[in-house]
């Protein structure tokens, strides 16, 4: 048996051979002088320490002046057109269930496609000078959105009608997601039968097939997809309906395969040799970020419902709870323990492993609950709702995603957590910036992390993406959300 | 010059002569218990350099010790470390991911450090404990201040661990002897 003293020098003379790096001091050096020359262009100082003197030209002084003018006009003319906002027939419908058992309720569309989550810009309301008749009359103005422009100039649109007579094979009353499709050339539209309009429609009909304008030799391919789905991939053939056709191009011989990525709920692509008279889609797979099959459809059989809308929300319904920097839903920081699991018990079934004990810094206690989330769509993903406690009051939280897909993971539970300005698990950084704009930044520190000040606080978490590790990128997913005191934070001491 | 320094837009200043002292003393031994707490020697040295970094912005209002400050820092890095790791998903079914990466010669050695892996094996916090009183040389006192615990509960964490890692190396060599042992992860 080895003595305490024999135990030590034998970690010491094990861990001996362990040296840092010969280049260490001249690493942090080049490292110290990134941040100072960081710091300084943040600051404005020159390398002496002092303000920087900012001298501006006469043109940009003009050009700053004539911006302000503009803006001022256009708030102007806003206030005497009476632009309201959503409608209040449109919050009405929100909270209507939906007609017809299989078309999505306007929440459910909301609540599926990020795109409509977001705040609508000037370059979405664009949308009303080229959308009149038909389209005027049943496209609800504040949901519409520009999903993409796309390299050629081409604008998609992503608009939300509720039809008021039978059309598109639903009933009146029901909602749909149409995606429009307007060349780069085309500013104002007169009749909606004039514009390509890509008749792709998410509702009781929906077809997982993408849709093509074929007005070029090049095709443009497009398809509206829900939120998780961040690539697809469309298989060209000459099929119709399994039946070999006569046509040209490559897939003429052999079928022809495009990957296309996902941006704002639109994946679209210029496919040359596909189209008229050439090979026509007939097979999509809808990918998750891990490139994994989400779903597929095959173009026998023509519509089909919309896989993702029916049990995801379902799911969703049951409690709902608003993540803000002051709290968790209605219950504030300070609150006692068991105040949350009163609260959160009901519908998550008893915190893992009870009231535990840790030490970390200010937080002496946690409650956790893992969740398995399960969109109904093969795809399982588990996260943790983890409540931190010090001296026996609520300090703070962290709802993030984790670990592997793997079922039986966790409890398939009803849940599903937001912040007050709708920014979800999952969501990209494009759409987390479209929330909260300016106020929201993303840090490479931590292999990438993000923060928002809002009202009430901080609100902050991880940002992750695959495919770069550490770089923060629009198109990396928010991968937690925390705030207040979430342990020991590694910028103190 | 470093890696680091070659990047475009990096600059190379001088450190205070301090700190460079305070780097050559002290960072081995910030790397031994970087590696007590990670388990691998790349985030060991990862951790070092952010750590240092971190003390070098603070290092003229450090009024302690600042091996203590750096391991503290080092402490809450490491935790960091940790709970991002479990906040972000794998990006490929866990089957076809190394443990970690390869390891190098040194690595190997490591591995098969039987001292060093029974301490890997300890919760965390008494390895915390004993990188700093066993690897940093820090007193009862300052191995408290610098990780927020009473002196008597430093105490107890240095006993209970010794008295884990004894077990633990009895127990590995009944295994090599082809003895049934008893099977306990602490950690």
């Amino acid at each position: 048996m080895l003595t305490d003293e024999e135990l030590i020098d034998g970690l010491h003379s094990e861990l001996a051979p362990l040296r840092p790096p010969a280049d260490l001091v001249e690493r942090l050096r080049a490292q110290a002088g990134a941040d100072e020359g960081r710091r300084r262009s943040i600051l404005g100082t020159s390398r002496d320490g002092r303000p920087r003197r900012v001298r501006y030209s006469l043109g940009v002084l003009a050009v700053a002046a004539a911006t302000v003018l503009s803006l001022a006009i256009a708030v102007g003319a806003l206030v005497l057109i009476g632009h309201r906002g959503p409608s209040p027939q449109a919050a009405r419908h929100a909270n209507r269930p939906g007609g017809p058992e299989r078309a999505p309720t306007l929440a459910q569309l909301e609540a599926n496609f990020a795109v409509l989550r977001r705040p609508q810009t000037a370059a979405d309301r664009a949308a009303r000078l080229i959308c009149s008749r038909p389209c005027s009359e049943h496209a609800i103005p504040s949901l519409t959105r520009l999903a993409r422009t796309l390299p050629d100039g081409s604008r998609v649109f992503l608009s939300v009608w509720r039809l008021r007579t039978s059309e598109l094979h639903q009933p009146p009353g029901s909602y749909v997601l149409r995606e429009i499709v307007v060349p780069r050339h085309r500013a104002a539209i007169i009749a909606a039968a004039s514009i390509p309009d890509v008749p792709f429609v998410v509702g009781g009909n929906f077809y997982g097939l993408p849709s093509a304008n074929v007005s070029s030799n090049a095709p443009l391919w497009t398809a509206v997809v829900p939120d998780h789905v961040t690539s697809v991939r469309w298989t060209f053939s000459c099929r119709r309906g399994g039946v070999p056709q006569p046509c040209r191009g490559r897939a003429a011989s052999s079928l022809m395969a495009a990957e296309v990525t996902v941006s704002d709920n639109v994946a679209a692509a210029r496919i040359p040799g596909t189209g008229r008279g050439h090979a026509g889609a007939t097979f999509t797979e809808w990918l998750d970020t891990y490139g994994r099959e989400i779903a597929s459809f095959s173009g026998a059989g023509g519509g089909t419902t919309f896989p993702m809308l029916e049990k995801s929300l379902t799911a969703r319904s049951r409690l709902r709870v608003t993540l803000t920097a002051a709290g968790l839903g209605g219950i504030r920081f300070g609150a006692s323990p068991a105040r949350l699991q009163q609260f959160l018990d009901p519908q998550l079934g008893p915190a893992n492993g009870g009231y535990q004990t840790v030490r970390s810094c200010r937080v002496d206690r946690v409650l956790s609950w893992p969740i398995l989330v399960d969109p109904a769509t093969g795809l399982a993903r588990t996260e943790e709702l983890e409540l931190f406690f010090g001296h026996g009051h609520f300090v703070g939280y962290q709802y993030g995603g984790s670990v592997l897909a793997k079922r039986g993971g966790g409890r398939h539970l009803r849940f599903h957590a937001v912040t007050a300005g709708g920014l979800a698990l999952g969501d990209s950084i494009r759409v987390a910036r479209g929330i909260y704009g300016r106020a929201f930044q993303t840090s490479e520190a931590q292999g990438g992390s993000w923060q928002v000040h809002t009202a009430q606080g901080t609100l902050r978490g991880y940002a992750y993406d695959p495919s770069t590790y550490g770089h923060v990128s629009s198109r990396s997913l928010v991968a937690s959300i925390d705030a207040g005191d979430v342990g020991c934070p590694s910028v103190t001491p | 010059m470093g890696v680091s320094g070659d990047r475009k837009g990096s600059r190379t200043e001088p450190l205070d002569t301090g700190f460079e002292r305070f780097v050559a003393s002290a960072s081995p031994a910030l790397l031994r218990s970087a590696y007590l707490l990670t388990g691998d020697r790349g985030h060991a040295e990862d951790l070092v350099q952010s750590a240092l970094l971190r003390t070098l912005r603070r290092w003229r209002s450090i009024t302690g010790s600042p091996t203590s400050y750096a391991f503290s820092v080092l402490v809450n890095l490491s935790h960091d470390r940790g709970r991002a790791q479990r906040r972000r998903p794998v990006t490929a079914p866990a089957r076809e991911l190394p443990d970690r990466a390869a390891p190098d010669q040194l690595g190997r050695l490591l591995e098969r450090a039987a001292i060093t892996q029974a301490a890997r094996r300890l919760p965390r916090s008494q390895r915390e404990v004993l990188a700093c009183r066993f690897l940093l040389d820090l007193t009862v006192a300052e191995t408290a201040a610098t990780l927020g615990l009473a002196e008597g509960t430093v105490k107890s964490y240095t006993s209970r661990a010794l008295d884990r890692m004894r077990e633990l190396l009895a127990d590995d060599a009944r295994a090599s002897d082809g003895e049934p042992s008893e099977v306990r992860h602490a950690d």
